[in-house]
C-alpha cells in the first residue's frame, strides 16, 4: 500500500511538472511572440480573426504577423520555429544563405489541425517578415488549395 | 440473510470474479456475507480480507493471521494502471489546454489587429490585413514549388541525356 501511494505521488509531482511546464510554454514554442509584446510596436502588424468569418476556410483560428523593416525578428522568430519543426507532422522548409526562408509546419493536435506559416522575405530582397498561425478542421489538402 | 452456502471452492471462484470486476452487487454482498462468517481460509480469501476489509470487520475478527494488510498482485497492479491512467488523461488534457494557450485567445472581438501601434477592430479593415498576410506566403509557396519543379526537371532531363 505504501509503495502504491509512493508511485501515486511521484507520478503526481511529475504530472504537476508537466502541466506547469505545459501551460508555460502554451504548446508551441512560436506562441511566444503572440504574448502582445509587439503590440506597441509600429513596424508589426498582429492580426487575428477568430469565429464565423473563418468557417468557410475550415478554420477557427487566425493569427498573423507581419514584420516591417524588421530583419532582427528572424532572430527570435527562426530559432522558435526549428524547435516547433522538430515536431512537426508535415513540413516544407526553404532556406536561403543559411537562414529559414519559407516554412510551413503542420503540428501535432488532438482535436484539429494546426499550421504555421513563415516567410522571410528579407532574404529575397524584400524587407517584410510573415508569421502565420492558423488552426481548425481543415486538412492540409485544403490549406494547400488555398495556397 | 438469505445466502446461499459456498464451498471453498465456490468462494475463491466468487472472489476471482469480484476482483476480475465481474460480480453483481448482490454476489458482492454474499461474498462479503460469506467472508464475516469465518468459515474457509486461504490466502485468496485473506487477501479478500484485506481487500474488502471495511466491509468485515463487524463479523471478522482483525488479526494479523487473517488480514495480512497488503494489496494483493492484481491490486497493485490495478492500482498502477489505475494511477498510469488518470495521468495519462491529465497530460493529454494539460497538453491539449496548453496547446491552445495563448494563441487561441485572441481577446473581446472576432476581428482585432494591432497595425502601427494602434488597435484596429474594424472586419474589413483586419480582412484585409490578414489577406495581404496570406498572399504574401501564397506568393512565396508558389513560387518554391515552380522552384521545384524545374529543378526536377532538369534532373530528370539531366538523367535522361545520362541515358
Amino acid at each position: 500500500m505504501r509503495r502504491v501511494v509512493l508511485i501515486f505521488l511521484f507520478v503526481l509531482t511529475m504530472t504537476t511538472g508537466l502541466m506547469a511546464q505545459s501551460s508555460a510554454r502554451s504548446g508551441l514554442n512560436i506562441s511566444a511572440v503572440f504574448d502582445g509584446r509587439y503590440h506597441d510596436n509600429p513596424k508589426v502588424t498582429e492580426t487575428i480573426i477568430k469565429g464565423d468569418a473563418l468557417q468557410k476556410y475550415k478554420l477557427t483560428i487566425y493569427r498573423g504577423m507581419t514584420f516591417d523593416g524588421m530583419a532582427e525578428a528572424a532572430e527570435t522568430l527562426e530559432p522558435l520555429l526549428a524547435k516547433d519543426g522538430t515536431a512537426a507532422l508535415e513540413r516544407e522548409v526553404s532556406y536561403k544563405g543559411g537562414h529559414m526562408y519559407y516554412a510551413f509546419y503542420q503540428m501535432p493536435s488532438m482535436v484539429d489541425n494546426i499550421y504555421l506559416f513563415y516567410l522571410n522575405r528579407h532574404l529575397d530582397g524584400g524587407d517584410k517578415i510573415t508569421l502565420i498561425y492558423m488552426r481548425g478542421d481543415a486538412t492540409i489538402d485544403d490549406i494547400k488549395k488555398m495556397l | 440473510m438469505n445466502s446461499k452456502n459456498y464451498t471453498q471452492a465456490e468462494l475463491e471462484q466468487l472472489i476471482e470474479r469480484y476482483f476480475s470486476g465481474l460480480t453483481s452487487v448482490a454476489e458482492e454482498r454474499e461474498l462479503r456475507a460469506m467472508l464475516t462468517q469465518q468459515r474457509y481460509s486461504s490466502p485468496a480469501i485473506d487477501e479478500a480480507c484485506a481487500v474488502m476489509g471495511f466491509f468485515v470487520t463487524a463479523g471478522r475478527k482483525r488479526s494479523s493471521q487473517t488480514i495480512p494488510g497488503r494489496f494483493a498482485p492484481w491490486a497493485k497492479m490495478a492500482s498502477v494502471a489505475a494511477v498510469v491512467a488518470i495521468v495519462m488523461t491529465m497530460c493529454a488534457v494539460s497538453w491539449y489546454v496548453g496547446l491552445r494557450g495563448q494563441l487561441d485567445k485572441p481577446g473581446a472581438g472576432e476581428f482585432m489587429a494591432y497595425a502601427g501601434g494602434r488597435v484596429i477592430t474594424d472586419p474589413d479593415e483586419v480582412s484585409q490585413l490578414a489577406e495581404m498576410q496570406i498572399l504574401s506566403v501564397m506568393e512565396a509557396s508558389r513560387q518554391l514549388k515552380a522552384e521545384v519543379e524545374a529543378d526536377l526537371q532538369s534532373m530528370s532531363i539531366a538523367f535522361g541525356a545520362d541515358e
